[in-house]
Parts: structure tokens; sequence; C-alpha cells
């Protein structure tokens, strides 16, 4: 159990349950788990999804982040917890959708304020998250998502737009209903996401089921991590949605090579289109505005859409793994129905949740 | 469900206690519905009366019937062969296009009389300048048009159907009550005996009556017996009279037959229930023993100018006892006999016909528009009542202003004269007078609520032997409320709103402190219910020189309900506007208010968390309520604490049983007096209250109640899959089937030891 949890009644210690034969183990909330393995397994399934997305974190540091709880007094409080919530976020996002955007808004003083720009650097968030956080005043949804409103108008249709408002007051200082701010994400399909800490606040459950996002309220830190990281797969696209038919459509992109291909020190790359020297990909091209990824990265970014297929279990062992050429102990083997290769269970484990990819077969 | 077919086989009474929101209705309907539907149902005519609270609840009502009867449609192929029908008042029924734009129930039922009374019909034939009601001549005129088919008819299927035929929907659902198997309308159709005598909704031998909501069933029966004359009606009343008697010179002259023939109407004595059909009824009769209803109206007031030099005489009596200025409490032959004192040449006979003469009296001058003659008519009401009833009766004359010495600002004295204008009052103290007549025709009656624990008073005050009390805890799959007793401040002050210890400043300031932690943790809707208007008021005084409102006003939006009913609606619009947007709102009202009762008003995020400051104890300064308690004590053996315990504590159940209105509701319920955490007290509360009401949570001083409400929240926010409810509040049928089978093994067992022994 984590020391920073978001002040829970429940003890740590409470968690702690005794097995048949007498070990200890930890009884975390097993409601969160099933969704979650439900989750892995829609993945196999056919399913349109975004290649590229924008995800705006708006994070409430309104006066409610200074509060804290008699019981989580010699706790670090609630920046903290949400610093460190942020930073994991992050970086799983990147880990699983390495061409999208991530920006973050504050809502303190009653405004919205641009924190981060929308990027592609982990770099970027993880040294936002180092640097103090300035919090005060009342929290306001309705300046937070036409900052958000703003921002997101300048991303390409083609791209998934995302809110995920991580919100810890209970109140807004909005004086009127916020139906209108509502309807313009809609027209732009933007979908939002509400994680609230406090409780649930009608206005915000209602803008996630307007814009068919979802609201969660986390008991603890361990759901909260199990609830964000469901974020950081891409949500699969309502095919009868307006957005169905734009989502679908050739995007331009180019693989950039190295200017200096023996040099490794030199991270700089030439744009295929108008030979021009960029950056490290992901980026767009300074000159021409073409889109430059890596072939990685491309990969990274359709395992969700075409995910690899899952392995038959046999009880014929080979002799050595076809993937790590090991001596195979275990008493299964995990045989690919393209290529009929068998491999261990290790590799079994890494080709589908890291690799994505059967070595053996034609890409 | 099991219970209820019980009951029903049994012909007896039943009360039930469920919480709402659970399907309270479905239940009742489904069995009673399908009890009716069966052949045996149908060979012996059963009925079932529905009587709801409020028009509101009545349309609910429809759709569940609706439901209902979708379901047996389904499952047998072919619809219920029953009619189910809504009644309501022409307010809520006119279809015709001036009419139904009138605001008020009176207004517009006098309209409809301008158009529709049979006098007016005459006239109309030969004159045909005068509006009728096209909808209702067409009603008239065309027997085949007045049949219902079987199905559910809500009001607005009457409305609709109204528009399709072109008849007047209110006068078809009249017509319909005595074919229809099904009636679904408001308390009064069956508790208020004049109203009930006006459309013919007698209970009958196998009739099935159940009373919705009916937490305050003994209080409608005892107003409809009760009648109010206040000082101003005196003076509108003689503006009538005088009114009256220009009337009789007018016609008089231009119309000589008319008092005779009104005289002749009078010797006839026509059979009233043959003369008078449904539109003749101008003003509903008083409740009165058959008996005097035969008796001939005496001589000495079938002139009608002797009538009117009657009726002035007795106004004048009313006017000299208000002018005493004296609060006093009589029984009505005490009263009367002191009338008889001071009007030694009249008879004390003829005021037990004032009401009966001035129906006829408006018949022959053919008034319609009785709006003008309202007072006049509630005083010969109120004339009659008190000379046919005595005994569990009182005339009490309440609301003295005393004459103060320091002078006052008119602000207050127009406040005063607002709320408490004094007022001659003739209290029934007994609801069984009503009640026990429907008990002993209807083959069942069952009563239901959300809250009416402690549930042995019900039978002893409305007089009847239940065949079954029951009260249900919640069957749902989750805690979905948390009730917590706050019993003192962080430095064990105890908090209470005993009268004597109610404005000490630690308590004020303690309440204040209790609902700033409150409203900073829960989100949207908090509602703080206090004892009373004037507790609230000086409450708010104190929190306000404190800054305690302004601290609550930093955490939500504050509303405060008035006695004043548009200015609460405002006030509730506004605050439910507040919760919608994500402000918050804090609503401050009073128990027993209009918003404590009754409307879902405070469903879902409109109210999370209930508050209740002190029992709420009725005034026992009133003495009408003194009399009330007096005459419970010696007649039926209630003492006084017991009844005004058992009335506190159904009053809080009520507010605290407006949290919870559906399914997925939930909310907390925090009362804050000491007094709550005896266990006297807390044994009152209804089942499923108890049931979550732990030992832990009795005693919480003010700090306290912030973790668990926290982590409460917390809990519900996170939405329940639906199979997760599934075999707890939601059953299939092979979980039925499953239960079923378990019932048959217990009884079975049971039986077996039984015989083995």
């Amino acid at each position: 159990m984590d020391p920073v949890s978001w002040d829970t009644g429940t003890l740590p210690w409470e968690h702690i349950r005794e097995n048949d034969d007498g070990t200890l183990f930890v009884d975390a909330s097993t409601r969160v788990d099933q969704d979650f393995t439900q989750e892995r397994e829609d993945l196999g399934k056919m399913i349109v999804r975004h290649m590229i997305r924008c995800v705006l974190v708006i994070l409430d540091l309104s006066d409610s982040m200074e509060e804290k709880e008699a019981k989580a007094s010699n706790k670090p409080g609630r920046t903290a917890f949400l610093k460190q919530t942020l930073r994991a976020f992050a970086r799983e996002f990147f880990d699983q959708n390495s061409l999208s955007r991530l920006g973050v808004i504050g809502l303190f003083h009653s405004e919205g304020h641009i924190l981060v720009m929308p990027t592609g650097n982990l770099q970027d968030i993880l040294s936002f998250c180092d640097k103090p956080l300035e919090t005060g005043g009342e929290p306001s949804i309705r300046n937070g998502l036409k900052t958000a409103h703003i921002v997101l108008r300048f991303i390409p249709e083609y791209v998934s737009k995302e809110i995920l408002i991580l919100y810890s007051s209970v109140r807004t200082c909005d004086p009127t209903p916020i139906g209108d701010v509502v309807k313009d994400l809609k027209e732009r399909s933007v979908r939002c996401f509400v994680v609230s800490f406090a409780g649930e606040l009608h206005v915000l459950t209602k803008l996630a089921l307007d814009t068919s996002g979802s609201h969660h309220v986390p008991m603890n830190l361990d759901v909260t991590q199990q609830i964000l990281s469901k974020f950081t797969l891409p949500f699969p696209v309502d095919s009868s949605s307006h957005s169905f038919t734009k989502a679908i459509r050739p995007i331009p992109i180019g693989i950039p090579q190295r200017s200096s291909p023996e040099d490794v020190e030199d991270n700089s790359f030439i744009c295929p289109q108008c030979l021009s020297k960029t950056s490290q990909p992901p980026t767009d091209c300074p000159v021409c505005g073409l889109l430059l990824i890596s072939a990685h990265h491309l990969s990274r970014s359709t395992q969700h859409i075409f995910p690899l297929i899952a392995f038959n279990q046999t009880r014929d062992v080979p002799e050595i793994c076809h993937g790590c050429t090991q001596h195979v102990s275990s008493q299964f083997a995990y045989e690919c129905p393209k290529c009929q290769q068998k491999y261990c269970t290790n590799c079994n484990k890494f080709l589908h949740e890291t690799l994505n990819h059967c070595p053996s077969c034609p890409a | 469900m099991k219970d209820l077919k019980t009951i029903l086989e049994n012909k007896g009474h039943g009360i039930l206690e469920m919480p709402s929101g659970t399907g309270k209705t479905i239940a009742l309907t489904s069995l009673i519905v399908s009890y009716l539907h069966s052949p045996q149902g149908q060979s012996k005519h059963l009925r079932l009366i529905y009587l709801t609270r409020t028009v509101a609840e009545t349309s609910k009502v429809h759709q569940e019937l609706k439901r209902v009867f979708a379901c047996i449609e389904q499952y047998e192929n072919s619809a219920p062969t029953l009619c189910c029908l809504g009644i309501s008042s022409r307010l809520n029924m006119c279809i015709h296009p001036t009419v139904s734009l009138c605001q008020s129930s009176p207004e517009c039922d006098s309209r409809c009389r301008d158009r529709t009374a049979s006098f007016v019909r005459d006239q109309a034939d030969k004159n045909h300048d005068i509006e009728t009601c096209h909808l209702f001549n067409e009603y008239w005129n065309d027997t085949e048009k007045q049949r219902l088919s079987t199905g559910v008819f809500s009001l607005d299927d009457l409305k609709n159907l109204g528009k399709e035929r072109g008849i007047c929907p209110y006068f078809l659902s009249i017509k319909s009550i005595e074919t229809a198997n099904v009636i679904v309308g408001c308390y009064a159709y069956m508790l208020d005996p004049q109203i009930n005598q006006l459309i013919g909704l007698q209970p009958k031998e196998h009739d099935i009556i159940v009373f919705d909501e009916a937490h305050n069933i003994d209080n409608s029966c005892i107003d409809s017996l009760s009648a109010e004359v206040p000082r101003r009606m005196l003076d509108t009343c003689e503006d009538n009279i005088r009114s009256l008697t220009e009337l009789i010179h007018q016609r008089r002259q231009t119309y000589i037959d008319t008092l005779n023939r009104d005289r002749d109407l009078m010797l006839q004595e026509i059979g009233r229930e043959a003369n008078l059909d449904q539109t003749e009824i101008l003003a509903m009769s008083p409740y009165i023993p058959t008996e005097i209803t035969q008796r001939v109206i005496p001589g000495s007031i079938n002139n009608s100018e002797h009538f009117l030099s009657f009726l002035t005489f007795w106004v004048k009596y009313l006017k000299h006892r208000f002018n005493d200025n004296k609060p006093f409490n009589e029984s009505p032959s005490c009263f009367l006999f002191n009338f008889s004192q001071v009007a030694n040449k009249y008879n004390l006979d003829p005021l037990k016909f004032l009401a009966e003469r001035l129906n006829k009296l408006f018949h022959t001058l053919m008034v319609t528009n009785l709006v003008e003659y309202k007072s006049l008519q509630q005083l010969c009401s109120f004339a009659a009542l008190v000379s046919t009833h005595d005994e569990g009766f009182s005339v009490v004359m309440e609301g003295v202003t005393p004459i103060t010495q320091q002078p006052q600002s008119l602000a207050i004295l127009a406040n005063q004269d607002k709320f408490q204008s004094t007022t001659l009052r003739l209290c029934c103290h007994d609801p069984q007078f009503v009640f026990r007549p429907i008990c002993d025709t209807a083959s069942s009656v069952i009563i239901t609520s959300g809250t009416l624990s402690p549930l042995d008073m019900y039978p002893r005050l409305l007089g009847f032997t239940p065949v079954l009390v029951r009260s249900y805890t919640m069957s749902i799959s989750r805690q979905c409320i948390l009730p917590m007793v706050v019993t003192k401040s962080p430095d064990q002050i105890p908090l209470s709103t005993r009268f004597s210890v109610r404005n000490d400043p630690s308590i004020v300031r303690n309440f204040g402190s209790l609902l700033i932690e409150v409203t900073r943790i829960v989100p949207d809707g908090v509602v703080a219910f206090f004892p009373s208007y004037s507790f609230l008021r000086s409450i708010l005084q104190s929190w306000k020189e404190m800054g305690t409102l302004h601290q609550l006003y930093n955490n939500k939006l504050v509303f405060v309900e008035t006695p004043d009913p548009i200015e609460t609606a405002l006030a509730l619009h506004n605050y439910q506007t507040a919760c919608d947007c994500g402000r918050g709102g804090l609503f401050m009202c009073v128990s027993r208010g209009k918003v404590s009762e009754g409307t879902d008003s405070f469903q879902g995020h409109y109210g999370r968390c209930m508050i209740c400051f002190g029992i709420p104890y009725i005034n026992t300064e009133s003495l009408s309520l003194r009399a009330r308690l007096e005459y419970l004590r010696t007649k039926h053996g209630i003492t006084e604490k017991e009844f005004l315990s058992f009335d506190a504590m159904r009053a809080a159940s009520q507010c605290m049983g407006r949290v919870i209105r559906t399914k997925d509701d939930y909310g907390v319920m925090i009362m804050a007096d000491k007094r709550f955490s005896l266990r006297e007290k807390r044994k009152k509360f209804p089942a499923w209250i108890q049931q979550y009401l732990s030992e832990a949570q009795c005693n919480l001083s003010t700090e306290q109640t912030a973790g668990p409400i926290r982590s409460f929240l917390r809990t519900m926010g996170t939405p329940i899959p639906l199979q997760h409810q599934i075999g707890q509040s939601l059953w299939s049928l092979e979980h039925i089937g499953e239960y079923n089978e378990k019932e048959k093994q217990r009884i079975l067992q049971e039986q077996g030891i039984h015989e083995h022994i």
C-alpha cells in the first residue's frame, strides 16, 4: 500500500487477508479488476479505434487542494498525490500511444489556465510535475472546458479529442448551467472523462454522460491508478457516430531517415518530403508540416487496432523456444496459429504485452 | 407480496411500510390487478380504489398500471378486461378552450357551471346567445360516446380521448366510476364526505382500497370534517347577504313566480337524489347524518327573506364572539347554548339546514358564479357542522392578538395579520368518524407509506383492527443511506432544540458549524429541516450575526422556505438550478412544511444529505391541539406524551425519507439532537432506517461526521453494474423459482417437525 492515498477512510492493514494456506495477501478491490480484464479480452475483437489522440488533463487546483483530513495530516497532501498520479499516467499514456499528445489545464482562482500545451514529449509533462503548482481560489468547470475547447479547436479532425477531468471539489463557481459549452464540445466530438475524488457531482456526471465519456469515483490510490490506466488505451469509435467517417481517412505520414546513419550520437533526421533537417520523431516537419514518425511508433500505435492474436496453448512442448532459444521447462507451450512456431510462457507474454508482433510471421 | 395476498384473502385491513422508491406501487398494483383479473375476482366484481396524495403521484400510478397491463397481456396473450380510470378535478381535466385557462380550482368549477348547469342549458335552448359548453352537450346527447372500453386511462389519456370524441373528459370520468374496475385518485375523493357524495364514489362491499403515502392520513381525515371561519370572512358574508337580498328584490319585480316556485320546491320535498343530477349540485353539502337530511327543512327559514335575516343574525352573533377577543375552547353544544341565550326568538333547529337551504336558494335564483359566495357557503357549512356534531368536536377561537403596549412597526403588524388572523375553528378530534365507515364497508383497506413507524399507532388512531402490520427492510444490493445521530459538539455540549435551550448561543453556533462541515463535504444538494418557522427565523438571525451564514454561502447557495407557497416554489426551483449548475445548494425548510412531505423535489442529486435539527414536536400551545390531545386521552387512552412523540418522530422520519426516491439514489441522514439517541426514540424510526443505524453512529459529535460521510460518498459514487444487483434487488424468473423451491422445502420441514412432535 502506498503511503500517498487519497484521504481513504479505510486503513491499509484492513486490506490484508489470510489465504487458505496461511500466506498473507492484499485484498484489492476485485470489482475493478474484473472490468479491467474484460477490457483486455475485448481487445481481441475487431474494433475501430483512433490511432492519434489528443488528451487534455484538467486538474482541479482550487483551494480544495489545500484541505486535509484529520486522519491524513501526516501524509503529503493532495497536490503531491495529484502530481504522482499525473506522472504515472503520462508514462503509461505515451508508452501506449506514442503518436498522441497530452496537455494540462489547471483550474484555480475561478479560471482555466493552460499549464502545458498539448505535447508529444513525455519530458515536458514530467518536468511540469517537478515544478511547484499554484493552487487556490474556486474552481470553475465552465472556464476549464472553455479553455480546453479553444485548445482543441486547432486539432485536426482525425485526431480523437478527449478531456480528462481530475476533480476534487464538491462545487464549481459557475453561475449558469454549462449546457452551451457542452454543446460546443459535442459538436467537435470531444469526449469528457471525469475522475471525481470527493464524490459524485451531478454536473460532471451529466457532462460525462452527454459527451459519451465516463464518470468515476475512486475509493483509493489503487483504484485511481486502475481507472487511469484504462484511459491509456484508445477508446473504440462508435461506428454509428459522426466522427466515425472522419476517423477512417488516410493520413499523410513520413518516416524520416537519420541524416548520418553511421553517427549514433547525431539525433537529426531528414524529412522524406522536403528533405529538410528535423529533430527526433515523432514530430511535425518544421518546413512542410508533414507528420514524421518512426516505424516503431507506427507499430506501437497500431497495436490496439490490430492486436496480436492469442496463441494456442499446447501440451506438445518443444525442446527449444523459438523466441528466446532457451530450453522450455514448463508443461505448456504456445503455438502461433499462423506460422506454427512454439514459444515458452515468458516469450508468449512478452510477445503479447510488449512486442505485439510474432517475430517469425512475415509482417 | 405474500403478505398482501393474506390481507386480500382474509378480507382484512393492513398496514405496510416499505421504503420509497423500491417498487411499492408496482408490487401492490400488480398483485391486486392480477387478483381482479382472476376468474375468482371477476365473479365477485371486485374493485380497486387507489388513493394518492397529489395529482403528480396519480399519474405515476397510471404509468405503473400500464406496465402491469402490458405484462399481463404478454403472458396471457390477451389484454385484461379491466377498466382503469383516473379521476381529478375540473381544473386538471377541462379541455374547453376558455375554461381550461383558469388558474384556480374554484374559478374553473364555477365557469364550468356557467356553461353546464341545467337551468343554463334550459335557457340556452330558448336563447341562443347564452354560451354553453359544446363538449358537455356532446357528452349529454350521445350516450354511445359515454362508454369507456377496457384499458388504462390516465388523466392525459382521458383528455386525448375527450378531444378525439369531442366530449367532456371530466363528466366522462365521473360517469365511468360506476363501471370502472380500478380507480386512481386523490385522498379527498374517499375521505372528504362532501366530494365523496358529489361524485358518488362510495365504498362498496367488494372494494379494495389502498391509501398510498398515508403517513398523515389521520390529519387528512380530521381536516375533512373540520371547518374554520376567519374573522375577515364574516365581512364578506355580510356583503354576500346584502347582494343576495338585492337580487331577490330584483327578481321579485321582474319575475314574480320565482319565489313562489322556490317555496313550492321546498314544500314538495322532491327526493333530493332524483332531483339533482351531477351538474345541478351547486355546492357540496357538508357531511350530515342521513336521519337529519331526510327531515324536512323547518318552516321558519322557508321564506327566502326569513332565511336571509336568520343568516344575518348568525353572522352578527359570530362577530360578537370575535369582538370579545378572548381565546376559548368550548364543546359545540356549549357554543350553541350561548347562541340560544342571545337568540331567544329563534329556534336552533334551522342551523342544521342552512347549507341545504342556501343551495336551494342559489338554484332558484340561478346563481352560477359561486366563487363570490364561497365564504357564505363556508359559513353555512360551519353552522351545519356545529349543530350536528357534538362528541369529539370542539369550537376553538385562536390566534387572538393581545393588545400590546409598545408601538410596533406597520410591517410586523401586517405580517401578523397575514399569518395569524383570529379564526374561529370547529375541530374534529377523531379521524375515526371518517375512517371507520370506509373500513366497515370495504373488503380490504391497505395503508402504505415509506414512513409509517411506529406502526401500532395507526390502528388505534383510525379505529380498525388490521390483519397484518409489517415493516419491510430494504433489499438493495448496497447500503444506500447513511443515518447518523449527532448528539454533541466538539466541546461536549449536548445538542438539543428543547424550547428552553434552543436559543443558547453555543448550541446555535454548534448547529452552524455542523452545517458548514457538511456543506463542505457533500456535493450538490443539502437540505436542512428545522422544527418551526420561528426557530428558523431566529437561528438565521443569529447565524448572520456570527458570520456563519457567510461561510455557508461560500460552500453552497442558501435557500429558505417561507410560509408563502409561491415564494417557496420559486426558492425550490432556484435551488434545483443551483444543484444542476454544480454550484450546490442548501435548502432550509421546516418539517411538516409543504416541502417536507410528498413530491420528489429532493431526488437524486437534489438531496444528497438531509439534516434534521431537533425533534419536530408540534406546538403544544395551540388550543385546538390541546383539545385534541385531551380527547385522545379520555377516549382512546393515548397519553399526550405518546401521541406527541409519535407525531414528532413521524415528521422526522418523513423528512429523512425524502433522501431516497429511486433505486439508484443514495444519501446521508443526519439527526442533530441529543434526544434522537435515546433507544425509545430510535425504535420509532422505520425499519429500513434502523437497519443501517448502528450503535456506533448513534452518539457522534459534530466533527466526527466528516469521515464517514466522505467514505460513504466515495463508495456510492461508483455506479454499480447491473449484474451485481441481479439476485438481490432484481430477480429473474429462475430466482423466483429457486425461492419457491426453498420456501416449499422450509414449509415441508416445519410440517415434518410438527408431525414428529
